[in-house]
């Protein structure tokens, strides 16, 4: 990408009305003390060796529903979407766009997933779609989702693992209902299957004691490990994570951009079963 | 006190035309001594499960499902000898239709879990399907008929309003080669698509299931040989019908069958269980 481009996906992301974006994140990333200027950001981004990706994030709720949260103090710190993304290299312009999708679900409250691959060809808004330099994400969030031939709701779903074109958060789940942590965290690992991360990219690390696990593993993962969950949450991408994000070839990062799956010889050595 | 845990992979036959839909069949088995724990989220969407896939003397593949799922954690407690089944559609998916030419496809899946430190890695068994040629253009037609996107994603969604080609196509193959295979499968997929509400984003409403024409279509599949899967979900879905309906002896009838003509299917014990459960609670 260009510097003209970093400049100016910055100066958007900074001017953007809407929420999320909060300069001390950007400050943070840089290593920089508060308050940060437009200048010192581009000053950094043009350093050698920086590497920024940005991507609209299209943000739409069903009515019923929320959008994910802000942000959430957990481990003593603020997170926001941007936050996590941005530490791995993207950002994210994030639009809140329609927010009152209709619930045709009625009593039951339920979605199937041809019922979701309806909603997101109606509701993808064409105003995001990815340009030359600019990625485009969507998320909508959704009351529930079916339940499975064992009676289990997941808590999100990335569709159409062809061209990974969207996803989803089931906020009516009650452990997403009721824990900002999980809606939070749940909207940013299924975003990232969409920019082609898989749970194997997750890695854990040691944090004061307790093992964490970074963003693309499993909640399941989590609440079976021996810190449990909320203690074993690392609300933050792992060097794997944010090395693909980051640095893996655009095709292999743009949603739309190629298969879930494919990507280069260094993501399959992170785990089997990738197709190169 | 011995932790041993199997798995074993099944298939409906050996021998599939091109464009018929193939089920992956997993059970995994306490083999061991003592009770286990396991990860029972055996769709790949969980990616606790996966598939392998090699055709001829091509690369081996992961199969990559057409969604992918978080969810919190969901265990179920195995004693000793005992197993829990399931099935996957694993003729479509990400990368679209699997098995998209004849060939020879070898499968094998491999089941990874991790609960509190304890790591199970376990492989099945491998097994090789042939997938047959068609024999004559006018099976040339009715594979091209059943092989697109739409069709596909309409048959492993088991519905889908807004696919209006795909169920085109699926239409025409019914109606032009209504005795074929391949129709008993299109047969099936419409039929359940009009057993329930569709809630169509697209048109902003909801559609109604059509009982009557869910059945026309059912009722065609109900005696083809269309693999266990197929078989207890038409079924079930014609007792569902049949309830709704208040046609209460036609429903017991449509179990009694069930639990007739499937009692040699191992694949479908849990299914006869079920149905047996079902009986009991309508009479």
């Amino acid at each position: 990408m260009s510097v003209l481009n970093v400049r100016e996906s910055i100066r958007k992301v900074i001017e953007n009305p809407w929420r999320f974006v909060r300069l001390r994140s950007l400050a943070k990333f840089f290593g920089l003390s508060q308050p940060i200027s437009l200048k010192d950001i581009i000053s950094k981004c043009n350093e050698p060796g920086q590497v920024h990706r940005t991507a609209f994030l299209e943000i739409d709720m069903m009515q019923g529903t929320a959008f994910p949260p802000d942000e959430q103090l957990f481990d003593n710190r603020l997170h926001t979407l941007q936050d996590l993304y941005l530490q791995a290299g993207i950002v994210l312009d994030i639009r809140l766009d329609e927010n009152n999708i209709p619930n045709l679900a009625g009593a039951d409250n339920t979605y199937s997933d041809a019922e979701l691959d309806s909603l997101t060809g109606a509701h993808r808004n064409p105003s995001f779609k990815a340009t030359d330099n600019k990625m485009s994400a969507y998320l909508v969030v959704v009351t529930r989702h079916d339940p499975d031939s064992k009676g289990n709701f997941p808590l999100g779903k990335m569709f159409d693992t062809k061209e990974r074109l969207g996803t989803a958060v089931f906020q009516g789940e009650p452990f997403i209902n009721t824990d900002n942590l999980a809606f939070l965290r749940t909207a940013a690992h299924e975003i990232g299957h969409q920019f082609n991360l898989h749970h194997e990219d997750g890695t854990t690390y040691n944090e004061g004691g307790t093992l964490k696990h970074t963003i693309m593993n499993q909640t399941a993962v989590i609440q079976g490990s021996i810190s449990k969950w909320p203690a074993g949450v690392g609300l933050i991408f792992g060097e794997n994570e944010s090395k693909h994000l980051s640095n893996h070839e655009i095709d292999n990062v743009r949603p739309g951009g190629g298969p879930f799956s494919k990507c280069n010889s260094e993501h399959k050595s992170w785990h089997s079963g990738i197709t190169v | 006190m011995v932790r041993k845990i199997d798995l074993k992979l099944f298939a409906d036959k050996s021998e599939y035309a091109l464009g018929e839909p193939v089920i992956g069949y997993i059970q995994i088995i306490n083999s061991g001594s003592e009770p286990v724990s396991i990860i029972d989220q055996l769709d790949p969407e969980y990616e606790y499960l996966n598939f392998y896939i090699k055709r001829d003397n091509e690369e081996e593949i992961l199969f990559v499902p057409y969604t992918v799922a978080d969810s919190i954690l969901h265990t179920s407690i195995l004693e000793p000898g005992k197993s829990i089944m399931a099935e996957t559609k694993i003729f479509f998916g990400g990368n679209g239709w699997t098995f998209e030419s004849a060939g020879t496809y070898q499968i094998r899946s491999l089941y990874k879990a991790t609960i509190e430190n304890i790591v199970d890695i376990i492989e099945s068994n491998a097994i090789t399907i042939n997938v047959l040629p068609p024999k004559n253009e006018q099976e040339k037609e009715q594979v091209s008929l059943i092989m697109g996107k739409e069709q596909g994603k309409f048959l492993l969604f088991e519905g889908g309003d807004h696919l209006t080609e795909g169920i085109s196509s699926l239409q025409k193959l019914v109606d032009k080669y209504p005795q074929s295979l391949l129709a008993d499968y299109a047969n099936f997929a419409l039929g359940r698509n009009l057993a329930i509400d569709f809630k169509d984003f697209q048109k902003g409403k909801i559609r109604r299931a059509d009982t009557d024409k869910s059945m026309v279509h059912l009722n065609k599949t109900k005696d083809k040989e269309i693999g266990s899967y197929f078989k207890k979900e038409t079924f079930f879905t014609l007792t569902d019908l049949f309830r709704k309906s208040n046609n209460i002896d036609a429903a017991k009838k449509t179990l009694d069958e069930f639990i007739e003509t499937s009692s040699n299917d191992p694949k479908l014990s849990n299914s006869i269980s079920k149905a047996k459960r079902i009986l009991h609670k309508i009479k």
